[in-house]
């Protein structure tokens, strides 16, 4: 999978990092215990410091996208699906971010159709995910 | 002459590299022409064929006639050879800064059009990017800088001979052939390790493809760099195995030790023209490119990234070129270092070759000894040490060796060796006789002088000198 980080946006790098990896195993272009590229070596590729790599795993694995062990380094974990609406911070976070997003839709001017086939393409897009749970 | 042609094939090499490395035609690849990401329509538009056709009759006409002037520059050879070095030493500093300007320059104005056409990335795109799968599998490509602890133990080795101990030992060259060859395959591994390490390039967005170029690039790498840690280790074996009587090493055993040294420059082109035709091939070949332009950070011609904490980073002119990030304060540091560094070294070496070839040889008696002055270093030699005194038209017939001085046409100054005569000092001037032969414990002095009689006169005095401390 192809990470592009833009350094001159607002977002922090370690930040857009986390996004690209979590977009990635979304799409299913990472496999359940595929293994990442160890800290060291994607700061290295990328040009950027080891403890914004770092940084970002840690809250990969605190949020539970990826596993780390000593001998395997980082690797992707996909979470259970039927308990992911059992999550409720995520459920909540998801509604307020949805929200937000819908909200700035309609002061832009966005109808309600064309928000909902946005969303859908979306989720479309992660392919991996839609086939593996129909 | 022999240094005029020396020289001379020297600078038409010099002039051939750097025309090949910078001058070179310019063509569209990579989404690239001359390191400025433009659409292909763009770089066959008018506007753009004209800036480098442009290019194109000036940097023929900087390498024509930078090849005239280094000509010139080599007939200097005939006068002082001083004079020469340090202007050639000024021509390499025009010829490498003219190439960089006339570069820099059209790259600019490439650089400056496409950002007023709006042609693609003109935007200043600040993306960097990275292939996960390829990184994390980047472990496993090239061959380990470690085998070079092997050359080094190779090296090593003929110290267990006790005749080669004691050459290291007495013999200066001993000491300095050891030492050369284990820095030399230090560099080797330290190239080693940092090419093994250097980033993984992104160059399709298909990630196998991107690992096959990455592997290509950094195997072919480590194996060049492994063989020429190899060819210096049996260089210096061969040349440990000519040691003679635990004191010298013969001519043909030195012509012998270069053309196994030369293996790893070979070594090294070869793995450059592979890489790059095998890079071509497999980007050819691809169906999804994939281009990261970074062309803000490079407008200027060198690259100046904030955002990057890399030190070096693979240059636009010569993909197989390293260049500084200047926007790293160590950039500046070792920028500034250089030139410092480079300008030393002209003034010191002008100050040396000046001062050695125009302070004449001379020759004093003193309270104390036979006191020799010339250019390079002076020379005291106490009467009581002085075995004998002799005059003789030539030097005896033997292979000499500097050990340290200078020797140009026109004069040997300093300590050498030979093979029958052993250690000893020649302040000489090549053309002139007679030459006065003082015997020491340390080994024979030999002086002469451009003044006719001059050396027949210090005979005499020297004589009568030894003659008077004797009866005293």
């Amino acid at each position: 999978m192809i990470i592009r980080i833009d350094v001159s946006g607002d977002i922090p790098i370690y930040m857009q990092l986390r996004n690209e990896i979590v977009k990635g195993i979304g799409r299913g272009e990472f496999a359940d215990g595929e293994a990442l590229p160890t800290v060291r070596q994607l700061a290295a590729d990328l040009g950027v410091n080891s403890m914004t790599v770092s940084k970002a795993y840690q809250c990969l694995r605190s949020e539970g996208y990826i596993e780390t062990d000593r001998r395997r380094g980082a690797v992707v974990r996909l979470p259970e699906r039927d308990s992911a609406c059992a999550d409720p911070a995520f459920c909540e976070r998801l509604e307020s971010g949805l929200e937000l997003l819908s909200a700035e839709a309609k002061i832009k001017g966005f109808r309600k159709e064309e928000f909902i086939r946005m969303c859908s393409a979306a989720f479309e897009g992660g392919r991996g995910l839609t086939a593996d749970a129909g | 002459m022999m240094m005029f042609w020396i020289f001379f094939i020297v600078d038409l090499f010099t002039i051939g590299i750097f025309y090949a490395v910078y001058g070179g035609k310019r063509e569209y690849s990579e989404g690239m022409l001359m390191g400025v990401h433009m659409p292909r329509s763009a770089a066959e538009s008018s506007e753009v064929s004209g800036i480098m056709r442009q290019y194109r009759k000036r940097t023929v006409r900087f390498y024509l006639w930078n090849g005239i002037i280094s000509a010139v520059i080599c007939l200097l050879n005939f006068w002082y050879m001083s004079v020469f070095i340090v202007v050639w030493i000024l021509w390499l500093i025009e010829i490498c800064a003219g190439a960089m300007i006339l570069l820099f320059a059209t790259h600019r104005k490439l650089y400056d059009l496409k950002v007023e056409r709006d042609w693609v990335g003109s935007g200043g795109s600040r993306i960097m990017a990275a292939d996960t799968k390829m990184s994390a599998g980047a472990g496993k490509m090239g061959l380990s800088p470690w085998w070079h602890v092997l050359f080094a133990a190779m090296i090593l080795m003929p110290c267990l001979i006790p005749d080669i101990r004691t050459f290291i030992r007495t013999s200066a060259e001993g000491e300095i052939l050891l030492m050369t060859s284990l820095a030399v395959c230090l560099v080797f591994a330290a190239l080693h390790a940092v090419l093994r390490r250097t980033r993984n390039k992104v160059y399709s967005e298909d990630s196998g493809r991107n690992t096959e170029i990455n592997r290509m690039q950094k195997n072919a790498w480590s194996w060049s760099l492994a063989g020429c840690g190899a060819f210096n280790a049996l260089g210096y074996l061969y040349l440990a195995g000519c040691v003679e009587n635990g004191n010298w090493i013969g001519s043909w055993a030195y012509t012998v030790y270069f053309m196994i040294e030369s293996v790893p420059a070979l070594l090294l082109i070869g793995g450059m023209v592979y890489i790059r035709s095998k890079r071509a091939k497999l980007l050819a070949a691809d169906p999804s490119p994939l281009y990261i332009d970074d062309d803000v950070y490079w407008k200027n011609g060198w690259y100046s990234n904030p955002n990057d904490k890399r030190l070096l980073v693979q240059d636009w002119i010569c993909p197989w070129n390293y260049t500084s990030n200047m926007a790293r304060p160590a950039a500046k540091v070792f920028l500034v270092l250089t030139v410092v560094l480079v300008a030393g070294i002209l003034v010191v070496t002008g100050t040396m070759l000046a001062r050695f070839e125009l302070t004449p040889i001379g020759l004093e008696l003193t309270q104390d000894g036979v006191e020799i002055t010339s250019g390079y270093s002076d020379l005291t030699v106490g009467y009581e040490d002085i075995r004998d005194v002799g005059l003789r038209e030539k030097l005896p017939d033997d292979d000499y060796k500097k050990v340290n001085g200078g020797d140009t046409d026109q004069m040997l100054v300093g300590r050498f060796k030979g093979k029958e005569t052993g250690n000893c000092r020649l302040y000489l001037y090549t053309e002139y006789s007679p030459i006065l032969e003082i015997t020491t414990a340390d080994g024979p002095v030999y002086v002469n002088s451009r003044t006719d009689g001059e050396a027949e006169k210090w005979y005499e005095e020297i004589r009568e000198m030894i003659g008077k401390k004797n009866q005293l």
